[in-house]
């Protein structure tokens, strides 16, 4: 069913169709979010307030454009979320900041798993979009120190970085089918 | 000379702005660009989405939103739009409600009008006092009902026309009550068999007739 016709559903009721559109553009529209704002709360909220508004306009939605008007609400709660952060901020004492609390119990143990995993599957990669990975995700080391180090351009490094991700992506795809 | 970008080269190029804002490594000039291109250009959301999931696949992190909102959503927009069939429903019963009261008023004012136009008017009540013929004579006295008669009851067409109550009123008066009552269709049979009874009487007047024949069934 196309993204036309679940909105014609919806708007004539259907409230099925509303389970399908958020299955079909909440993870897409989730992670735009968390791109913008690097928050899993913030994240979430803007998530919600994205849909509400979206669908409370359906009426003067292009069907055909459903999709890309999610987005445009999501960028807009996005950057709202973004400047109400950094107005209380600007208000506010300096916070203490908190290390973020590590996983424990079940959630733990599976995340040191998909770890495992995930490093087994990293050395099938090519060792220099490994050595990239590795440095900017295990070390935390940012990408123009990345390049320092293995003394290349930054774009390289973005290139084997981006490269090495999707190749990554579907080993772990292969890995799970 | 200036270099047009190969549509390849946009594309990495794109990905690794996207690699470099998500890591917040931008400087804050091109990260606002970037954050502005981010609002309409499909490419650039596309971009920033990959990033975010493939680095999300590394970390461990599952980015995946709480299935609660949903639920949030839904009663946030299932009672909105509730609430709009109700005030849809409000509005078109006040609309019908309005245009009735109009067009009840418009009739009302139209028909005085034809009745200013027309007077004196004949009542069906009179016309048989006067004469024998054109029993049911129509005409639209109307408007005058609210005025005169605004209760008109079913028994007034059982009424004869040498009532004395009824000689009092006006023609206007009765013809206007009697119209009133042609809206019922029971009333207006009633009031045609009044009409032929009478009808009859007279003739038994002028042939010296003292006993009346039974009561006729209203010709068909």
């Amino acid at each position: 069913m196309t993204d036309t016709e679940l909105l014609i559903r919806f708007r004539k009721g259907d409230d099925c169709a509303l389970e399908v559109i958020f299955e079909r553009h909440e993870t897409a529209i989730f992670h735009f979010l968390i791109g913008i704002l690097r928050d899993h709360h913030q994240a979430e909220d803007a998530l919600q307030e994205t849909f509400i508004k979206a669908l409370l306009d359906s009426e003067s939605i292009d069907p055909e454009k459903l999709r890309s008007w999610l987005f445009t609400v999501a960028h807009r709660e996005a950057l709202l979320l973004k400047r109400k952060q950094k107005r209380r901020a600007e208000l506010s004492e300096p916070a203490l900041e908190l290390p973020d609390p590590s996983p424990c119990g079940p959630e733990a143990v599976d995340r040191n798993d998909l770890a495992r995993r995930i490093t087994e599957l990293l050395d099938e990669l090519p060792r220099p979009q490994r050595e990239v990975i590795r440095a900017r995700i295990f070390e935390g080391k940012r990408y123009r120190e990345i390049a320092a180090d293995l003394g290349c351009p930054l774009n390289t490094a973005l290139a084997r970085m981006h490269e090495g991700l999707k190749r990554l992506r579907q080993l772990w795809e292969r890995s799970h089918v | 000379m200036f270099e047009i970008p190969q549509p390849t080269q946009q594309r990495e190029d794109l990905q690794y702005q996207a690699l470099l804002y998500a890591a917040g490594e931008l400087n804050p000039a091109a990260a606002e660009t970037f954050e502005a291109r981010l609002g309409s250009d499909a490419d650039a959301q596309q971009a920033l989405v990959q990033v975010v999931q493939l680095a999300g696949l590394v970390d461990g992190r599952s980015y995946i939103p709480d299935p609660a909102y949903r639920s949030a959503v839904r009663q946030v927009v299932l009672a909105e739009r509730r609430s709009w069939h109700r005030r849809l429903a409000t509005w078109l019963a006040l609309s019908g409600a309005c245009a009735a009261a109009i067009a009840l008023i418009a009739t009302g004012i139209s028909a005085k009008q034809t009745l200013v136009g027309n007077a004196p008017s004949v009542s069906p009540h009179s016309e048989v006092a006067q004469s024998n013929s054109a029993p049911l004579v129509v005409t639209p006295a109307v408007p005058q009902i609210a005025e005169s008669a605004p209760n008109p009851t079913p028994g007034l067409l059982a009424k004869q026309p040498d009532d004395a109550a009824a000689a009092n009123d006006t023609e206007d008066t009765v013809g206007a009550a009697n119209w009133s009552e042609f809206a019922n269709p029971v009333w207006l049979h009633k009031y045609l068999l009044d009409q032929q009874r009478r009808q009859l009487r007279l003739l038994a007047n002028d042939l010296n007739i003292e006993q009346l024949p039974p009561p006729p069934e209203l010709l068909e």
